[in-house]
């Protein structure tokens, strides 16, 4: 994905990137991304001072990139851009923290039954908002202490794969990764939990590169042998995923050695939902699955960042594959969230006004949850719209358990609230 | 290399290709079909008009489809294709075209018609004295006024057309606005004429609402690129096309055909991390001149059958299709309408094909 260099002069100006801008149908100055990125970008390369706050508020969704017709990377541009973008103290601080949502997660997860308690807080989150530039609308993910690692599932002759877990999903979400397990054993493929870390997207987007290539640099290490072997490397996080296919070319790909086994295990990754339909090509995706007629209504909103992998929407079709479940594909743009973006105060309004759309299909649908991949896009819709929100691998595992229920044998049946 | 399989695979998101992958939803029933593009392209600089089909009867079949698509995806067309009619374009010239979206089609030239061309204060991509002069010189029987209007403004900025739409789609007391400085001026007139900013995703239904609002007909002119008329066609058929089922892979280029032994069997795409390939029984290809080069060995000629041939008057592949563009790279003024045509062609000979394979 390295070609900016030879894709700058690509741009024709024609604004197909503008059009497709979530941002700029929410905020009125947002110069867009045209501006931002190729523009400037003319100038930035001649050394002249162009330096501009609305940097900041580039989602990084990247629909610019593939609305252009040209195949100019116009949010890469601007990613560039945004790491020599100044900021004043207080910001510096506070996007110093959002971008490493790893050591937050550590320091969290050391006691996190208390600070639940404490990040629940009115007057905290009031104080974070006037002291850190936490939207205090917001509420904080609760953390776990329990860590899912090792090898799980393991069968005789079984397929592996490495499971590349994501901040949300150690610290917040460890109950997805027991149903990624559960989704993958009951397809005979055993899990290995991978130690590595935060994939480094929240510190590119924090306009924090040398802590992103410090992330990149860590995991390239911990998942080249298993990429080497030819062992898939799984997310069922598409920002993850985003980040593990293109994230080490872009930030390590100036070193040839590095480069070359950035491509190795760039193309290793697979998102979760991008594994399981390939398989169901191949016939090779259990079809066990019970009639979830009983979780009523469902929404699907897929993520900017699945369309951005080329996946289209593989956990839709997948879904869909379950007798009874009624679903529907919402199509209805960016959520506005974009990971930390709409936990600052200054950008909640923003983020908001980007979801707007989405939480009028959301209510026009009525669905009883919604279904999105993305960890933040589900916190997004919940709180812009008040539904509910699902990862698809729990739904698919409660299909499976619905079976071995009507079957009799599997006891520990998940009942949907 | 992941893989998915497909009955068809469609390159290219322009008119050629819509009419292609739409076409094949409706003959096939429940076949997998992918459209895979690489960007927005030249289809959403104009606005979608269909002018002279060179020789292309009236009745084809092929026209009769796309209007039942741009119907179902509530972006109908209005116009005749036996009749051509005169368009105002915002160079106060007029177009001839044969078939437009009803918010254009709304601006034809009827004689004896009292039209208002309504300018909006501080949006300088469109002219309303500079566009209702030059018309009026015309001498079409027309009678054209400049008026202008006010619509408030964000922080005290300037308007652009990409603004203003944004604006239409999404703020109910915006439309309200638009609607009561239009009617002010409607008073006087039968129609009047606005730059295109009625909505990226606005449907036949708003429009009317609005129209009923402003009491009288309200014709949009495509502006600049890239146009928001071409913008909306181009959202509304994707999004129609996605609620029918269809896999839409944007943003990344086609590669490469694969193809073996006179069959094409499915193309590559330039996805991230590790190249797709989607496997197809047929594959269309619709992603205008520039692809040509995905076509080693092609003459630049196809059989009756819209197969591109090699030197000696083969085809290339059995199950390989061009539509748009690139079938037609003469195609100037008319462009759309034959690649209406050639991709609703390509769609149908694509099935064929699969059904005389299945019979035999």
């Amino acid at each position: 994905m390295r070609h900016t260099d030879v894709t700058l002069d690509n741009c024709l100006k024609c604004s197909d990137c503008n059009a497709a801008c979530p941002v700029m149908t929410a905020h009125p100055r947002y110069p867009g991304p045209k501006h931002l990125g190729p523009e400037l970008e003319k100038l930035r390369r001649e050394g002249l001072p162009c330096d501009s706050e609305w940097l900041e508020y580039c989602l990084g969704c990247e629909r610019c990139d593939m609305a252009c017709p040209n195949q100019v990377n116009v949010a890469e541009l601007i990613a560039r851009a945004k790491a020599a973008h100044k900021k004043p103290l207080r910001r510096r601080l506070r996007d110093w923290l959002l971008a490493r949502p790893g050591l937050l997660g550590q320091v969290i997860s050391l006691a996190p039954a208390v600070a639940n308690r404490v990040l629940a807080l009115g007057v905290v989150r009031r104080l974070m908002s006037l002291t850190a530039g936490i939207a205090a609308e917001r509420s904080f993910p609760a953390y776990a202490r329990v860590k899912l690692a090792g090898v799980h599932g393991r069968s005789r002759g079984a397929e592996r794969v490495v499971f590349f877990q994501g901040c949300s999903m150690r610290y917040n979400e460890q109950a997805l990764g027991r149903d990624c397990i559960a989704l993958l054993a009951e397809n005979g493929i055993e899990t290995e939990m991978s130690e590595a870390g935060c994939c480094g997207y929240p510190a590119l987007a924090n306009g924090d590169p040398a802590e992103a290539r410090r992330r990149v640099r860590a995991n390239l290490e911990l998942l080249y042998q298993a990429a080497e072997n030819g062992t898939p490397i799984v997310t069922a996080c598409t920002s993850c995923g985003q980040m593990l296919k293109t994230g080490f070319t872009l930030l390590l790909g100036d070193d040839p050695e590095l480069a070359a086994k950035a491509r190795v295990v760039e193309s290793a990754v697979r998102d979760l939902g991008e594994f399981l339909i390939e398989r169901a090509d191949q016939g090779h995706l259990s079809l066990r699955f019970g009639d979830c007629g009983h979780l009523g209504r469902l929404a699907y909103h897929s993520p900017c960042h699945q369309a951005t992998q080329g996946l289209s929407r593989p956990w839709f079709h997948l879904l869909r594959m379950v007798p009874g479940i009624e679903i529907e594909d919402l199509n209805a743009g960016c959520c506005g969230m974009a990971g930390t973006f709409g936990f600052k105060q200054e950008k909640y309004p923003v983020s908001l006004s980007i979801g707007q759309r989405l939480f009028q299909a959301i209510a026009q649908a009525a669905p009883r949850q919604v279904v999105s991949e993305c960890p933040t896009c589900r916190m997004q819709i919940t709180h812009g719209s008040g539904v509910p929100s699902v990862h698809p691998a729990t739904l698919l595992v409660m299909a499976y358990e619905q079976r071995k229920v009507v079957d009799g044998g599997g006891g520990g049946a998940r009942l949907a609230s | 290399m992941g893989r998915q399989t497909f009955d068809l695979v469609v390159v290219g998101a322009g008119l050629a290709g819509l009419a292609a992958t739409a076409t094949a939803v409706a003959a096939s029933g429940g076949a997998r079909v992918a459209l895979v593009h690489a960007g927005l392209g030249t289809f959403v600089y104009g606005a979608g008009g269909v002018a002279d089909l060179g020789g292309v009867a009236a009745d084809h079949p092929a026209v009769r489809d796309f209007r039942a698509l741009v119907d179902a995806a509530g972006v109908p067309y209005d116009g005749d294709l036996g009749q051509s009619q005169l368009l105002p374009t915002i160079l106060g010239t007029l177009l001839p075209v044969n078939l437009a979206p009803r918010s254009l089609w709304n601006g034809r030239v009827r004689s004896g018609t009292r039209a208002a061309v309504v300018g909006i204060a501080g949006l300088s991509a469109f002219d309303a004295d500079f566009v209702a002069e030059r018309l009026n010189r015309l001498a079409c029987g027309c009678c054209y006024q400049a008026r202008r209007i006010e619509l408030p403004r964000q922080d005290g900025l300037p308007h652009s057309v990409l603004e203003l739409a944004n604006r239409f789609d999404r703020d109910p007391a915006f439309r309200q606005t638009l609607a009561e400085q239009l009617r002010r001026v409607a008073a006087d007139y039968d129609v009047v004429l606005i730059p295109a900013i009625l909505g990226q995703w606005s449907d036949a239904g708003q429009m009317a609402e609005l129209e009923t609002a402003v009491g009288c007909p309200v014709a949009e002119m495509a502006t600049l690129p890239p146009s928001v008329a071409g913008l909306r066609l181009s959202n509304r058929l994707l999004a129609h096309l996605r609620g029918q089922g269809v896999d839409i892979f944007g943003g990344y280029p086609v590669t490469a055909l694969e193809v073996e032994n006179a069959r094409c069997r499915g193309v590559h795409v330039a996805t991230p991390g590790h190249a797709r390939h989607f496997a197809a029984s047929a594959v269309i290809l619709a992603s205008g001149p520039h692809s040509a080069n995905l076509l080693p060995g092609w003459s630049g000629d196809q059989d009756s059958r819209r197969r591109p041939l090699d030197h000696q008057g083969r085809f290339l592949a059995d199950n390989l299709y061009l539509a748009g563009a690139l079938a037609d790279p003469e195609a100037r003024h008319g462009g759309n309408g034959r690649a209406i045509v050639g991709g609703h062609g390509a769609a149908l000979a694509a099935f064929e094909r699969e059904d005389d394979h299945a019979t035999h």
